[in-house]
């Protein structure tokens, strides 16, 4: 009887096994639905990587807020934006045990009452029950919560279009993505990945796919899903009427010109005029020599008349001084960062010296970073060997060749997927294999045969592999390092060109074509693609050579455009309109004060006179160099001045010893013995300073305020206390 | 889904098998009408149907969250969900249904004299509710529902008159009062979920395993937590002690073990850790002693069994007992059987010469090859 109740109510107790007749017309019936459900669930494909954990990606489950930080949330943690889809997929079905699916009721599944909030969920609601992520859960539940094919996963994705000129403000764009899958398939996934602009002031988008457009400039929108990332580039012309005389008169020196041109039109951004001679001396005389022009060389070359090869002629003479060598060994010993706190001091003076001869013969940059890579020897005798000082742990070493060479930051890939490129744990720890085998013994740089980099999931050993390359070690007998080596300076490694070339752009024209210049990838896009593509292509045709590229850079006009703004250019910080002005480095500014005041700064331990731009290393003490912001080289400072800068420097120059201390000395001093008029005063307090004449109504000033002063001497030194406190002179322009 | 939901009733039904190889909830084998000369056919038709579930249900039977064996060591029960499997070791054919009103079920314990059977479980993130159910009858003779969350452990002290029950983070010791339990002390001190809880064979001490890694010992007299053992790295997932003859002389020990991979032996009373045994490649989420102390036995996410020397790290032997996770471990008080529950449904039973000795799903109709 009680088994007729169960069946008039819908139970099915495992009875009905038992009745022939009724079981077989409930066996075929169920055999029925079974085979329709397994048809439709088959066609609609719910796979858990490809499928199921993008939704929980876009609905923010796996951020690290959320159950995607280290310890996870609540006792439940997800990978972070699910760069593990087995361990996530076994957290939602086994873990606990299996306490977060409910097999028998699906839609009662812990993982979708706590989703949907009808139970306590400190996230919130991730998304309602009607919505189509919750259907999609439940679907997969009722399915069996599958993993899929164990090989499935998504190889590529798609983001259409590739880039975007709006035409107006508020106007909105519909993207598309579409995901490759490893079976060949292709999906549309628009409604399924996750999306991000990189300046909301420039475009948003909604996680719908729907960019508007919100400014003028224009920004990369990253797009996410299943561990790949693309991005689409979102161009938003500036207002305003059309400059076209300023277009006119932009005349393209070289590619680069025609590259920058190009971008200008098409977001309608008027270049401005060329400098004027004497700030382009003082700009080219930092930028390659890191010291101002003397008042003669501005003389004779205000002095010369107009010619094509006029400026070149300068470039040609800096980038064969003796200054050259020493900045640019200077900012490649930054870059390095060479010694820090880390080297032995004689290995820091020789591994200092072998750079300088290095910039001092140009060799190429790839045979430098060669040599610096695969390095061996006693440190205090070696100097590349040096460089594999820097760290002891082969994954620390590794962060440094990326950063310093390839200009892309791995760390995330150490205990994560890179929640914004496409490097995996796989790809960290399988780079760091390369290095896994450095020997440091007695301080002698050697590759030993033993060491191993384990991936933190398998704690196997890895095999080295490049990365973002399939390749694989095939040459056992060969050392590690020289077959990294040769992956990373060939000339098909793109970001090995790009990352160079970018901060020597940056160097020059004060901002990356990609910011920050350690951050290249996917979905951070150059302000100028073309011509980040066209500089890394010249630089490798023309073998690595670092002067060449500095020539080509000064030699274009988008280099000698003045630093005054044009209507129209203003908002303009990125596209190279106009020249951005440059704070100098610690070492430039002192040498700089020093010059102008004819005051040289004397430092602990050097006999010789030094300029600031030649120390070795940065364990001189200086108390000004800290002030004015010195790296340290304990960690890269091309992002921002980590120990001094801002404020400080600022209250310190205008209070400081460093200029206050040099007023009534050097230059004034002599000015006084020679007893010059206070035009002509005037005059060469500008020209040492500011590199230039002043105009008739700065002279005019000057002139009657020290006239008319009780004290000439302390008028003077007030003017010049002026003119170094003064952004002119502090700003490379 | 209907097709895979189970009576929804309110309260445990018992159904016992002789040589029925099959009793609908709430009836009994001698009132299910049987139709033996279709058995063949049905069976045929059932395997395929299963066959085809399984290929599009990857989950066909609940995982096995939870198994005991009766101090009698003649019946294993196994639960996951709201079904308790009442079977007999020796008869493979000889099983007993109890139906609950659980949807999960997490934990069992046997009462020391037998009898009595609780079962810990309810629903995940609503409620918890423990059932003491008396055997010959499957009367539920008790239940308690205080929890915001699934009960997850459940322990009757060694002489049988208090039930220790976890649930979220707090642990109650209820007394043994005929048709009821009352709560004598409410253990609050774990800051996550707390999944093992085990008495000392004097009953003095109770120790918890909990998901804030830290495993915790607490005097069962007054409810005082006396230390908290915080050498884990990881969430703990099971704890037991080790049985030890009286007047054995030596001090009493509990193993604990969870996702770091290690097996550490304390002295609570001192909470001094003995020993850590690593070798664990994955997560062990359920550990017992053997009857006589001699060794312990480990089980996890790796679906690994293994056998460890209980007076060393000696891993004396380890097999392969599930594809997937294994979730619950039993070792039976005479020290002939072991039985695993899986992810999967499956249960085995394997005799101390490690020979298997059965294989069966939570479906009671389910023997498996």
């Amino acid at each position: 009887m009680k088994n007729l109740e169960n069946r008039k109510a819908g139970r099915l107790a495992p009875s009905r096994f038992s009745c022939f007749p009724g079981f077989l017309l409930q066996s075929a019936w169920l055999s029925l639905l079974t085979l329709f459900l397994h048809v439709h669930l088959r066609a609609e494909r719910l796979d858990f990587p490809t499928r199921i954990l993008p939704a929980l990606t876009k609905a923010g489950c796996n951020t690290g807020a959320c159950h995607g930080a280290a310890t996870g949330q609540g006792g439940f943690k997800l990978s972070l934006l699910g760069y593990d889809p087995e361990l996530d997929h076994l957290a939602l079905t086994r873990e606990l045990r299996a306490r977060r699916i409910d097999w028998e009721n699906p839609a009662e599944s812990l993982l979708l009452k706590k989703a949907t909030r009808e139970i306590e969920h400190e996230g919130g609601r991730r998304f309602s029950r009607d919505s189509a992520a919750a259907a999609l859960l439940e679907r997969w539940v009722v399915a069996g919560a599958p993993y899929g094919p164990k090989e499935l996963r998504v190889v590529g994705i798609k983001v259409e279009p590739t880039e975007i000129l709006a035409a107006s403000l508020e106007e909105t764009i519909a993207l598309r993505v579409t995901a490759e899958l490893s079976d060949g398939a292709r999906e549309d996934v628009t409604s399924l990945v996750l999306y991000s602009s990189n300046d909301d002031a420039v475009a948003d988008v909604t996680q719908r796919g729907v960019v508007q457009v919100r400014g003028f400039g224009s920004t990369g929108i990253m797009v996410r899903y299943a561990g790949q990332v693309a991005a689409t580039l979102v161009d938003s012309p500036f207002a305003g009427p059309q400059n076209r005389a300023a277009f006119a008169a932009f005349a393209p020196q070289n590619f680069i010109d025609k590259l920058v041109l190009a971008r200008l039109e098409r977001l309608r951004v008027p270049p401005s005029p060329l400098a004027d001679d004497a700030t382009w001396l003082r700009r080219a005389s930092l930028d390659l020599a890191g010291r101002l022009p003397t008042p003669e060389e501005i003389q004779t070359f205000l002095d010369q008349p107009e010619s094509a090869e006029k400026r070149p002629h300068v470039i040609d003479r800096l980038l064969g001084s003796e200054e050259f060598t020493d900045l640019w060994t200077l900012r490649f010993a930054d870059l390095l960062l060479l010694s820090g706190r880390r080297g032995s001091e004689a290995g820091t003076t020789v591994y200092h010296h072998w750079l300088r001869d290095q910039v001092a013969r140009n060799r190429p940059w790839n045979e430098i970073v060669r040599a610096l890579v695969t390095a061996e020897g006693r440190s205090a005798e070696v100097g590349p060997a040096n460089f594999l000082s820097l760290a002891n742990d082969p994954r620390e070493l590794a962060e440094h060749v990326g950063t310093m060479f390839l200009g892309t930051q791995i760390g995330c890939a150490r205990c994560h997927a890179h929640p914004s490129d496409r490097w995996t744990q796989g790809d960290y720890h399988q780079f760091a294999a390369y290095f896994a085998q450095v020997t440091r013994d007695d301080g002698t740089v050697r590759d030993g045969t033993r060491g191993e980099v384990e991936h933190p999931k398998t704690a196997r050993a890895v095999i080295p592999k490049p990365l973002g390359s399939a390749a694989v070690r095939t040459d056992r007998l060969r050392s590690r390092r020289a077959e990294l080596a040769d992956w990373l300076v060939a000339p098909d490694n793109s970001l090995f060109a790009k990352s160079l070339v970018n901060r020597v752009w940056k160097y020059l024209l004060g901002r990356g074509l990609v910011e920050p210049v350690d951050d290249l990838r996917l979905t951070n896009p150059a302000s100028h693609p073309a011509l980040l593509d066209a500089l890394a292509a010249h630089f490798v045709a023309r073998g690595f050579d670092v002067r060449d590229l500095v020539r080509t850079l000064t030699q274009s006009r988008t280099y000698q455009l003045a630093s005054q703004t044009v209507p129209g250019n203003k908002q303009d910080d990125r596209f190279h309109s106009h020249a951005l002005l440059k704070p100098p480095a610690a070492q430039v500014l002192l040498d700089m004060i020093a010059q102008a005041t004819g005051v040289r700064e004397s430092f602990t331990g050097q006999t010789e006179p030094t300029r600031a731009v030649q120390l070795i290393g940065v364990q001189t003490p200086s108390h000004a160099l800290d002030v004015l912001g010195r790296c340290s080289r304990e960690r890269s400072c091309e992002t921002a001045s980590i120990s001094g800068g801002g404020l400080a420097q600022a209250l310190h120059l205008m209070n400081g010893s460093t200029i206050n201390r040099r007023l009534n000395q050097g230059l004034l001093a002599g000015i006084q013995e020679k007893k010059l008029p206070d035009e002509a005063t005037v005059q060469t307090l500008y020209l040492h300073t500011l590199s230039r004449l002043p105009t008739p109504a700065e002279a005019s000033e000057w002139k009657s305020l020290v006239a008319a002063s009780p004290k000439r001497t302390e008028a003077l030194e007030d003017l010049l206390w002026a003119l170094l406190n003064s952004r002119e002179f502090f700003f490379n322009h | 889904m209907t097709a895979r939901r189970d009576p929804q009733t309110a309260a445990p039904r018992i159904s016992a098998g002789g040589t029925a190889e099959v009793s609908p909830a709430g009836s009994s084998s001698a009132e299910a009408p049987v139709c033996r000369p279709s058995r063949p056919l049905a069976y045929v038709f059932a395997r395929g149907l299963a066959v085809l579930l399984t290929f599009t249900y990857t989950n066909a039977d609940a995982p096995i969250t939870a198994l005991a064996f009766s101090p009698d060591s003649k019946t294993l029960a196994s639960a996951g969900r709201r079904i308790i499997v009442l079977r007999s070791v020796e008869q493979t054919n000889r099983v007993t249904t109890l139906t609950t009103d659980l949807p999960k079920i997490t934990a069992l314990a046997f009462h020391p004299a037998g009898g009595l059977l609780a079962a810990a479980g309810g629903t995940t993130g609503v409620k918890g509710t423990t059932l003491l159910l008396r055997l010959n009858d499957g009367r539920e003779l008790a239940r308690v529902t205080n929890e915001t969350d699934v009960a997850t452990a459940v322990a009757f002290d060694p002489a049988g008159t208090r039930l220790a029950v976890a649930g979220g983070s707090t642990v109650r010791i209820y007394e043994l009062e005929p048709e009821r339990l009352r709560v004598r002390h409410q253990l609050t001190g774990h800051v996550g979920a707390v999944l093992g809880v085990a008495f000392s064979l004097d009953g003095s001490l109770l120790t918890t395993a909990g998901h804030d890694r830290s495993v915790k010992v607490w005097a069962t007299a007054d409810g005082r937590l006396l230390r908290s053992l915080n050498y884990h790295t990881e969430a703990v997932h099971a704890v037991a002690f080790r049985p030890q003859p009286a007047g054995h002389g030596q001090p009493v020990t509990c193993a604990t073990a969870g996702d770091d991979r290690t097996v550490r032996v304390w002295q609570p009373a001192l909470g001094r850790m003995v020993r850590i045994v690593r070798g664990h490649e994955s997560s062990i989420l359920t550990l017992v002693y053997a009857a006589d102390g001699s060794v312990l036995f480990t089980a996890g996410s790796e679906g690994i069994v293994r056998q460890i020397d209980a007076d060393s790290d000696t891993v004396h032997q380890s097999w392969r007992a599930s594809d997937d996770w294994i979730y619950a471990l039993a070792a039976s008080p005479d020290g002939r059987f072991l039985a695993t529950g899986d992810w999967t449904g499956a249960v085995a039973i394997k005799s101390t010469d490690w020979v298997l000795h059965q294989r069966f799903g939570l479906s009671p109709e389910r023997t498996r090859p």
